[in-house]
């Protein structure tokens, strides 16, 4: 496990977590429009991280929401706990 | 907000005010946070009582 | 549906191996006011609440929930990962281990297993509301207590990530409360409630303010 690997990592875990945080916000203010267009933005961030992440170490989320290489490399070590 | 000012208080009805959007954390920082609002952060502070103290919060 | 990301939802850093300490923390794993307890109340609540919102809301942070689950459990491993039988032995841990060794495993800390005793949904939108809000204030405390119970730089980072997120919960089940009560008391809802999606909506208008 390389730094590298913590850092894309790293900065995956910090836009997910804020698209979280303004997810929960939207569902009791849903009509906050700023909210919603930095939700947006950051989705779109958020995109392209897993897009890079997914292209570097393979699948990211199971049943379908990410290609893999030959061979199926979800089932790849690390598994999160052994970070 | 449900109740119109001149009605408050309305007994036997909780309350808790709506958060107004506004200032956000850098995302790494809030991460480290735990929350992506300034207006929500409210860190463990554990009180530490006095000699003879007997209570820890 | 649920779906797995393969990350956890913090970075959990664990510093030192120590049993004892891991039988502490299981409390979060499966004892009362738990993760567990709380993802499995608000995914179990979630059908009987009148606002498409209350729905979502319930449904995100009872996901949320589950994913703090999986991060006790990793805190719990990385404790005892390397631990030796000698480390094992005289700590309180070595009564899950005969049973479970390394393995975490939802009971508390004292070793009652997890149970759905610990938690309701009453088809009662308010009544269900302020059992979220006081499971978070558990939650809250709990973690507030094994804080102070450890001396692990790196697990108290995780537990106070974990403590921060049950306050940002509780404003959210409390706005959300502030909205269904709204509803309920409204001179539009009828008898019950109704499933009326595109009256709902247009109802939301009111709340543009926020």
């Amino acid at each position: 496990m390389t730094t590298r690997y913590n850092e894309d990592l790293e900065k995956l875990m910090a836009l997910q977590f804020a698209l979280v945080e303004l997810n929960l916000f939207l569902d009791t203010h849903p009509n906050d429009e700023q909210a919603l267009k930095d939700y947006n933005k950051l989705a779109e961030q958020f995109e392209l991280a897993k897009k890079n992440y997914t292209e570097k170490y393979g699948p990211l989320v199971n049943f379908g929401y990410g290609k893999s290489k030959y061979p199926w490399q979800w089932v790849n070590e690390p598994w999160p706990w052994e970070m | 907000m449900y109740q119109p000012k001149s009605e408050w208080p309305k007994l036997a009805f909780a309350i808790i005010p709506y958060q107004e959007y506004g200032q956000t954390f850098p995302i790494n920082e809030a991460l480290y946070k735990g929350t992506l609002f300034p207006d929500l952060y409210q860190p463990y502070k554990p009180y530490k009582p006095g000699k003879g103290g007997k209570y820890d919060y | 549906m649920f779906l797995y990301q393969k990350t956890l939802q913090f970075p959990v850093r664990v510093d030192s191996t120590n049993p004892a300490l891991a039988e502490l923390i299981l409390e979060q794993l499966g004892g009362a006011d738990g993760e567990m307890s709380a993802g499995m109340r608000y995914l179990t609540q979630r059908y009987y609440m009148p606002l498409p919102e209350a729905r979502a809301l319930l449904t995100d942070i009872g996901t949320e929930e589950l994913s703090h689950w999986e991060m006790i459990a990793t805190i719990v491993w990385k404790l005892v990962e390397h631990a030796t039988d000698e480390q094992i032995k005289n700590t309180p841990y070595v009564q899950h281990y005969v049973n479970h060794g390394r393995n975490p495993f939802p009971h508390n800390t004292a070793g009652v297993p997890f149970t759905a005793s610990y938690f309701n949904a009453k088809s009662d939108p308010i009544a269900d509301l302020h059992e979220d809000m006081a499971a978070e204030q558990k939650a809250r405390a709990t973690y507030e207590h094994l804080i102070r119970m450890s001396n692990d730089h790196g697990v108290n980072q995780a537990l106070s990530f974990l403590r921060e997120r049950e306050i940002v919960h509780f404003q959210r089940f409390g706005e959300m409360l502030d909205r269904v009560q709204d509803y309920m008391y409204s001179k539009h809802r009828k008898h019950d409630y109704d499933f009326d999606y595109n009256r709902i909506r247009s109802e939301q208008d009111r709340y543009k303010k926020y």
